[in-house]
C-alpha cells in the first residue's frame, strides 16, 4: 500500500500536490530497483488476489444457475456461499454477462486440454482431422450440457451488444485451438476458412442442442456428425475444383505460348 | 480476464521505464511475420507476372533466379507461420491477385519499366525490413532466430533492387510517377497487412 | 444592505476571474508545504483544521430546512435522476445492512428501501448517519411523512471520520455529496474500510471534475454566477452555496481521488462519470 503510493507520488507530479495535503502521513522513501522488484511481485499478487477472488465467487455461482439462471441473483448467491456478502456480486457490473463469459473461457481452457491429451493420442493412432475435430466439439458442447435448460439465456446474453466482442473473442480462440491441435497448417485464406466454418458448425450443433429432447443428446451428436461429413465433401469439392482450375491455367498458358511460336513473337 | 478497469498504469510504467529493457511481445511478433509474409508472396506474385509475360525475353533468366530466391523468402516464412503459430493475413487472394496484375503490368509496359517496378517494390521492402529489425534489436536475445531471418532476406532484396538499377530502371518510361505509385501501393499494403 | 451587496460581487467577481482561464481543480491557492499541515481549506478559504468543521457544521444549519428545494433548483432536478443511478448502481440484494454517511435527509436511504421493496428483497436496514442534528430532523420529519418502517431505519448522530460503529458492521457503506465536507478524507476512509465487512462495498457519488474544457467553463459560469443568487432566492444566504460551489473545485479529480480510495485499502476501485463529470460514482470493495 505505501510502495503504491510512493509509485504515485513519483510519477504523477501534476496531482501529488493534492494527494499530499490528504494524505499527510505519506513519507519520501529512497527509491531502490529492490523496492521495484517488491512492487512488482505486490502488483501481480494484488492483481492475482482480486482475480482470485472473483473467480472463486463465479465458479460458486455456477452451482446456482441451473436454478435461478445466468443472473446477479446467482452471484449473488456464489458470493455468499464463499463467504462474502450478497452485494458482492456488483463487482461484475455485467452480472449475467460475466458469469458466461467466465464459464466460456473456464471450458475453453478445459478443451484445451483434452485437445492435448487427444493429440498425444493421435500421434501413436493417428486421428483423422475431420474425426478430431467432431471429437473436440463433442466434448466442448458436453461442458455446457449440464446448463443446457438455462442455455438459451446465455445465449441472448451473449448476444447483447457489450458481450459480443467478449464471446466472438472466446469462440474464434477456441475454434483456433481445435484447428491446430488437428494438424492444420494453411498459410493462406483456408486459415480462416477452416475456422470460420468449424466455428459456424459448432453454433448451428449448439442451436440443436437447446431444443435436442433425445437421451443423451444422440441426435444432436448425429447433427454434428452430418455437419461435418457436409464440411468435409465440399473441402473435397474445392481441393477438386483447385486442381481443375490449376490444369486449366496450364491449359491456357500452354495455348498462349503455341500461339506466340507460331506467330513469331519468341 | 473479467473486465475489471483496475488501472495501475502509474506502477506498469514504472516497471517499464526503470527496468530499460522492452520486451518485443507476442502481438508485435505476430504483426512482423504476418505483414513479411504477405510482403513476400507479393513479391512472389510480381515476378510470376513478370515472368509470364517477359518469360522468354532476354531479362528471363534473370527474373526467374529473383523469383527463386522469392520463393524461398515465402517457404520461410509460411515455415515461421506454423512455428510462432501466427494468424496469416486475411487478404492472401487480394494480394494474389494485385501482384500478379502488378508484375504483369509492368512487364507490358517493357522490360525497363518491368525493371522499374522490381527497384520501387524493393526499396520499399528493405526500409520495412530495417524498421522492423530496429524493432527487433531491443530484445536481441530473445528475437535472434528472426533477427538472421530479416537480415539475410534484406540483403538479398538489397541485391534485387540494385540488379533493377542496373538493368537500365531509371531509363523506363514515366519512371518517376511509375516508381512513386507503386511505392504509395506498397505502403498501404504493409500498413493493411500489419492488422488485417 | 449595500456592503452585503458589495460582498456578493466582489465574490462573484473573483468567482468569474477564478473561472476564466485558471485551471481551478489543480489549483493549490497558497498552500504551504508540512511546516502548517493544520490548515485546511474551506471553499477558497484557508481555515484551521479544528475550526472547519465547524463552519461545515453551520452551512448546514443554515440550510437543513431548504436542502432538498435548492438541490432541485440548482441541478434543475437532475439531482433525483443522479442518486436513481447511485442506487441502482449498488445494486442492493437481500440482508443489505447499509451505512448512510453524510445522509442527513435520507434521500440514498428512502431510495435504498424502495429498491429492496420493489425487488422483494427481505431484511434490507438502513442507518443514517450524520453529523448535524438538524439534518438528521429534517430526515426523521420526511420518513414518517413518507411511511417508512421505523424498524428498517435508524438515525445516528456521528462523525463520518470516527464513525460510531464497531468493525465489520456494514455490508455496504455510501456518501453521497457527502465526502467533500470532510475535513480528512483519509481518516473518512479508513473509518468507512472499518465499519465494511469483508465483501462489502463501499459507494461514494460526488461532485468531480469535467474533462471537457469547454463543458468545464460553462460549468464555473453557471457555477458561481448563478447558484449564489439562487441562494439568496430560495434560502435566504449565498455563503453557503458560495461554499459548496468553492468546496467543489477542491476536491480531488477523479483518478485522485480513486488513488486515495485504493490506499485505504479498497480494491477494484473503479469511477463512473455521470453528466460528462459534473458527478463521479467511485466504488471499492473491501476483499
Amino acid at each position: 500500500m505505501l510502495l503504491n503510493r510512493m509509485c504515485f507520488i513519483l510519477f504523477k507530479p501534476s496531482q501529488h500536490r493534492l494527494k499530499r495535503q490528504f494524505l499527510p502521513c505519506l513519507r519520501a522513501r529512497k527509491f531502490s530497483s529492490e523496492n521495484l522488484n517488491n512492487v512488482n511481485i505486490n502488483k501481480e499478487n494484488e492483481e492475482n488476489y482480486e482475480e482470485n477472488i472473483q473467480n472463486k465467487i463465479l465458479e460458486a455461482s455456477l452451482t446456482y444457475v441451473q436454478e435461478l439462471g445466468w443472473s446477479k441473483a446467482a452471484l449473488s448467491s456464489g458470493a455468499e456461499q464463499v463467504g462474502y456478502p450478497g452485494i458482492s456480486h456488483s463487482m461484475f457490473p455485467n452480472g449475467g454477462g460475466d458469469l458466461v463469459h467466465y464459464f466460456q473461457k473456464r471450458s475453453s481452457k478445459r478443451l484445451l486440454q483434452y485437445l492435448k491429451e487427444l493429440q498425444q493420442e493421435s500421434s501413436s493412432r493417428p486421428i483423422p482431422p475431420i474425426n478430431f475435430v467432431e471429437k473436440a466439439l463433442k466434448a466442448r458442447l458436453e461442458m455446457t450440457v449440464p446448463y443446457v435448460s438455462k442455455w438459451p439465456q446465455a445465449i441472448a446474453i451473449m448476444s447483447l451488444p457489450q458481450n459480443v466482442p467478449n464471446s466472438l473473442a472466446t469462440l474464434l480462440t477456441m475454434v483456433d485451438d481445435i484447428c491446430y491441435y488437428a494438424g492444420d497448417s494453411s498459410v493462406d485464406f483456408n486459415w480462416y476458412a477452416r475456422r470460420i466454418a468449424v466455428a459456424g458448425v459448432y453454433k448451428a450443433t449448439e442451436l440443436y442442442l437447446i431444443q435436442d429432447t433425445s437421451t443423451d443428446f444422440k441426435n444432436s451428436w448425429q447433427f454434428l456428425n452430418k455437419r461435418l461429413s457436409e464440411l468435409e465433401q465440399l473441402h473435397m469439392l474445392l481441393v477438386k475444383s483447385d486442381e481443375s482450375s490449376r490444369i486449366t491455367k496450364d491449359s491456357i498458358a500452354a495455348a498462349f505460348t503455341t500461339a506466340r511460336n507460331m506467330i513469331g513473337l519468341n | 480476464m473479467i473486465r475489471t478497469t483496475i488501472s495501475r498504469d502509474t506502477v506498469f510504467s514504472t516497471r517499464k521505464f526503470l527496468l530499460s529493457r522492452c520486451y518485443t511481445s507476442k502481438v508485435e511478433i505476430d504483426s512482423i511475420i504476418r505483414v513479411d509474409h504477405a510482403g513476400e508472396l507479393g513479391a512472389d506474385r510480381i515476378y510470376a507476372g513478370q515472368m509470364f509475360i517477359l518469360g522468354n525475353s532476354d531479362k528471363g533468366p534473370l527474373i526467374q533466379h529473383m523469383w527463386d530466391q522469392e520463393k524461398h523468402h515465402r517457404e520461410t516464412f509460411e515455415n515461421l507461420i506454423r512455428k510462432h503459430r501466427v494468424r496469416p493475413t486475411a487478404l492472401t487472394p487480394i494480394w494474389n491477385v494485385a501482384g500478379f496484375v502488378l508484375g504483369a503490368g509492368s512487364a507490358l509496359l517493357g522490360d525497363k519499366a518491368a525493371m522499374a517496378c522490381t527497384v520501387a517494390v524493393e526499396d520499399v521492402i528493405v526500409e520495412h525490413y530495417n524498421d522492423q529489425l530496429r524493432t527487433l534489436m531491443e530484445d536481441p536475445d530473445t528475437n535472434k532466430e528472426l533477427l538472421e531471418t530479416i537480415t539475410k532476406f534484406r540483403n538479398e532484396e538489397q541485391e534485387h533492387h540494385d540488379t533493377g538499377l542496373d538493368h537500365g530502371a531509371e531509363q523506363a518510361p514515366f519512371y518517376r510517377a511509375l516508381s512513386a505509385l507503386i511505392k504509395f501501393g506498397c505502403k498501404a499494403a504493409i500498413s493493411v497487412s500489419k492488422v488485417v | 444592505m449595500s456592503l452585503k451587496i458589495n460582498r456578493t460581487f466582489l465574490k462573484t467577481l473573483r468567482g468569474f476571474n477564478t473561472a476564466f482561464g485558471r485551471n481551478v481543480a489543480n489549483e493549490q491557492p497558497a498552500f504551504k508545504t508540512e511546516e502548517s499541515t493544520d490548515e485546511t481549506h474551506f471553499g477558497f478559504q484557508k481555515v484551521k483544521e479544528g475550526e472547519k468543521e465547524h463552519k461545515v457544521h453551520k452551512v448546514f444549519e443554515d440550510v437543513a430546512k431548504s436542502y432538498d428545494l435548492m438541490n432541485d433548483a440548482m441541478s434543475f432536478g437532475i439531482h433525483r435522476i443522479w442518486k436513481d443511478i447511485f442506487i441502482h448502481r449498488l445494486s442492493p440484494t437481500e440482508n443489505t445492512n447499509l451505512l448512510d454517511v453524510a445522509g442527513g435527509t435520507g434521500d440514498i436511504a428512502f431510495r435504498f428501501l424502495n429498491y429492496a421493496q420493489n425487488s422483494n428483497y427481505k431484511n434490507c436496514t438502513a442507518t443514517i448517519c450524520d453529523i448535524n442534528s438538524a439534518m438528521l430532523e429534517e430526515g426523521k420529519k420526511r420518513a414518517i411523512k413518507l411511511g417508512y418502517s421505523p424498524n428498517s431505519l435508524s438515525w445516528i448522530e456521528g462523525n463520518a471520520e470516527k464513525l460510531p460503529f464497531n468493525d465489520e458492521t456494514f455490508t455496504a457503506y455510501t456518501i453521497a455529496f457527502g465526502i467533500r465536507n470532510c475535513t480528512h478524507i483519509d481518516k473518512v476512509l479508513d473509518e468507512a474500510y472499518r465499519v465494511l465487512k469483508p465483501g462489502g462495498r463501499f459507494l461514494c457519488l460526488e461532485f468531480s471534475h469535467l474533462e471537457n474544457s469547454v463543458a468545464q467553463w460553462i460549468y464555473d459560469q453557471y457555477s458561481f454566477q448563478v447558484i449564489p443568487v439562487l441562494g439568496i432566492f430560495i434560502a435566504g444566504q449565498w455563503q453557503p452555496y458560495q461554499y459548496l460551489v468553492e468546496s467543489i473545485r477542491q476536491f480531488p479529480n477523479q483518478e485522485t481521488f480513486k488513488a486515495m480510495i485504493e490506499a485505504a485499502g479498497f480494491r477494484i476501485v473503479t469511477y463512473e462519470n455521470l453528466t460528462l463529470g459534473v458527478v463521479s460514482i467511485h466504488s471499492g470493495f473491501k476483499l
